[in-house]
């Protein structure tokens, strides 16, 4: 492998893991707020995507239509906390746990009934030939999602630690007895993280489209190397995220580069399970529960 | 109490109370497994094997979801393996069942192992995923390594499970054999969740730190609990090999992982027979909307939730509500 290769491996893979780390902030939120795992964010990272896609196809423009398509998940996951999740909490784990995913195959199906199972083409906002940097080629959309996604990444961020929505978000996360005494709305704030978490699964969905096709099925596998970078930068942990999408998303694209494509998978899940051997709690987290 | 959690995961603990070792309805089951054997078209056996099947995968899986509370979602790889090992030990080496059936449970509880440590070493959702990511791994493998499973085109020629002369004998030998085997998985399942062990996961269910204050080993109890669900994940395929004599990577995928889910959900979580009625009333949703995929996978969704939020004990739970001659524990 040359230099340049390398190079060019290394920036696919940031690229990657950009999108990987959206996907796993998208896991954070209700795990932070509510200690669950919203097995459908794969399901809304594909919605994200077909409505976007539906939108530009009746002629709405760009920015609106990534708006509306994420703004219209997160109102669509607001309802289904209000109406169905919320009925569960205080149940065990497990019941949270298969409503989402109930959630998620609903969602699924439902969308190869809307859309159908063809793959479609997402319209390129930008010209497809790569660029050329000292002999490296750069692709325009991976360096468009590297940028978004990371912007992304610092605005949640800057919301969670210098606003005051932002504290009282973490305050739920902390601990939501003493939140509440202090007048947070708890339930509030809890239906605001799955929403969110929504939110950002969708955009991500909108920028990963363009460089392949778009499917029902999309959101599958992104949903697992999502939760992957979740797990190893420290499920719940707002910015463990982006750097365990980093984690994830460059060693699979060298691990590709340097041994075999047809196992890529294999790798993202295998970094995974070798944090959760040697470091569970992930690159950022400090205390675990061990029993 | 304490003690006898703690120590000892022997199968034949005592039951509290005296209650009848074996329910009637295990007795009543034994009566439907022979009865199908008079029927005179080996479709209609062949799907009463599926039935069976999909009961043993489904009760394994109640241990580890209904009892234990950790879900799986990598149950076809798991029932995939003991598939396909079936297959290839049968085709490949002639070897007969009773060797092709131990080494697929053997192979499932090893891969089970080895799966399920990482996941379960720590508190949290983890099992779940991992077992989602092992599915795709599993497929991937059945996908890719041509030399052994053929890939894409699957495994073909697998020899009967019984003997006959005629075809329609052949199908009752096979589905005697299938049924015995079956019917002992459920015996097996009733004695485990009854036993020391069974408590010991509910205790995990119930409360964890509970559990673990009464010396419950938390972690490698539930290793234990998702092995003995592999074990009968592998032995479903196994015999799943036998009953379609065909297996092939589409049959293992995630899915086929949910419907397992989906199955003992409806039925009702911790219920041995609530396992077994939502196979059947699954198996029957299949033969009816299989030309509809979609329809039934939203459907599938839709029941879970209004199931969990509404009956969260399944059709059974919701039976033993109203008086029957017979009821599900």
């Amino acid at each position: 492998m040359t230099l340049q290769s390398l190079i060019q491996q290394l920036i696919g893979g940031l690229a990657t893991g950009a999108l990987y780390g959206l996907v796993a902030t998208a896991y954070n939120f209700p795990f932070a707020a509510a200690k669950a795992i919203n097995f459908a964010t794969g399901e809304f990272f594909m919605l994200g995507a077909f409505l976007a896609l539906s939108l530009t196809k009746v002629g709405v423009p760009l920015i609106g239509s990534i708006t509306l398509s994420a703004l219209g998940a997160g109102i669509l996951m607001l309802l289904l906390e209000r109406a169905v999740v919320r009925k569960a909490y205080g149940h065990p784990e497990l019941t949270i746990l298969i409503i989402t995913l109930a959630f998620s195959t609903c969602l699924r199906s439902g969308a190869q009934l809307i859309w159908g199972t063809i793959p479609e083409a997402f319209p390129s906002y930008l010209p497809e030939r790569p660029f050329k940097v000292g002999g490296i080629l750069v692709s325009r959309l991976n360096l468009v999602l590297l940028v978004v996604g990371v912007l992304i990444m610092l605005a949640i961020q800057k919301l969670l630690v210098s606003t005051s929505i932002g504290t009282r978000m973490r305050a739920v996360a902390q601990n939501r007895e003493v939140a509440s005494l202090n007048g947070v709305d708890v339930s509030a704030y809890v239906s605001g993280a799955w929403a969110s978490g929504a939110v950002i699964a969708a955009l991500a969905g909108i920028l990963m489209a363009p460089m392949y096709f778009v499917t029902t099925d999309m959101g599958v596998i992104i949903a697992l190397k999502g939760f992957a970078a979740a797990t190893v930068g420290g499920l719940g942990k707002s910015f463990g995220g982006l750097v365990g999408g980093f984690i994830v998303g460059v060693s699979e694209s060298l691990g590709a580069g340097l041994l075999s494509s047809t196992y890529k998978d294999a790798i993202a899940f295998a970094v995974m399970i070798i944090f959760l051997i040697l470091r569970p709690s992930g690159v950022f987290g400090k205390t675990i529960e061990k029993l | 109490m304490t003690s006898q959690i703690a120590n000892g995961t022997d199968g034949k603990a005592s039951t509290g109370g005296g209650r009848p070792r074996h329910p009637l309805w295990v007795w009543f089951m034994a009566i439907v497994l022979v009865l199908p054997l008079g029927l005179g078209v080996p479709y209609y056996l062949k799907l009463l094997n599926l039935v069976w099947v999909w009961t043993i995968v489904t009760l394994g899986l109640n241990l580890l979801t209904g009892l234990c509370g950790q879900a799986s979602l990598g149950h076809a790889a798991y029932y995939g393996i003991g598939a396909y090992t079936t297959a290839i030990l049968s085709t490949r080496l002639g070897q007969p069942f009773w060797v092709t059936i131990p080494a697929a449970i053997f192979l499932g509880i090893i891969v089970g192992a080895i799966t399920g440590y990482p996941a379960l070493k720590t508190k949290g959702p983890y099992l779940a995923l991992v077992t989602i990511a092992f599915g795709f791994i599993a497929h991937t493998v059945f996908l890719n390594w041509r030399g052994l499973t053929a890939g894409y085109q699957g495994i073909g020629a697998i020899p009967a499970l019984g003997t006959g002369e005629t075809l329609i004998d052949i199908a009752r030998t096979t589905y005697f054999l299938i049924a015995i085997i079956g019917l002992g998985s459920v015996i097996a399942a009733v004695h485990l969740a009854d036993s020391r062990l069974g408590r010991a996961w509910k205790a995990i269910n119930d409360n964890e730190f509970a559990a673990a204050m009464c010396g419950v080993d938390v972690p490698g109890t539930k290793l234990q609990a998702f092995v003995v669900s592999t074990g009968f994940a592998s032995l479903a395929g196994a015999l799943y090999a036998y009953v379609t004599r065909f297996v092939s990577p589409d049959q293992f995928t995630l899915d086929v992982s949910i419907m397992f889910l989906v199955m003992l959900i409806l039925g009702g979580l911790g219920s041995t027979i609530g396992a077994i009625l939502g196979v059947v009333i699954v198996a029957s949703g299949h033969e009816i909307l299989s030309p509809f995929p979609m329809v039934e996978v939203f459907l599938y969704g839709l029941l879970i939730i209004v199931t969990m939020l509404f009956f969260p004990r399944g059709v059974s739970g919701f039976l033993s509500t109203i008086r029957l001659p017979f009821r599900g524990r």
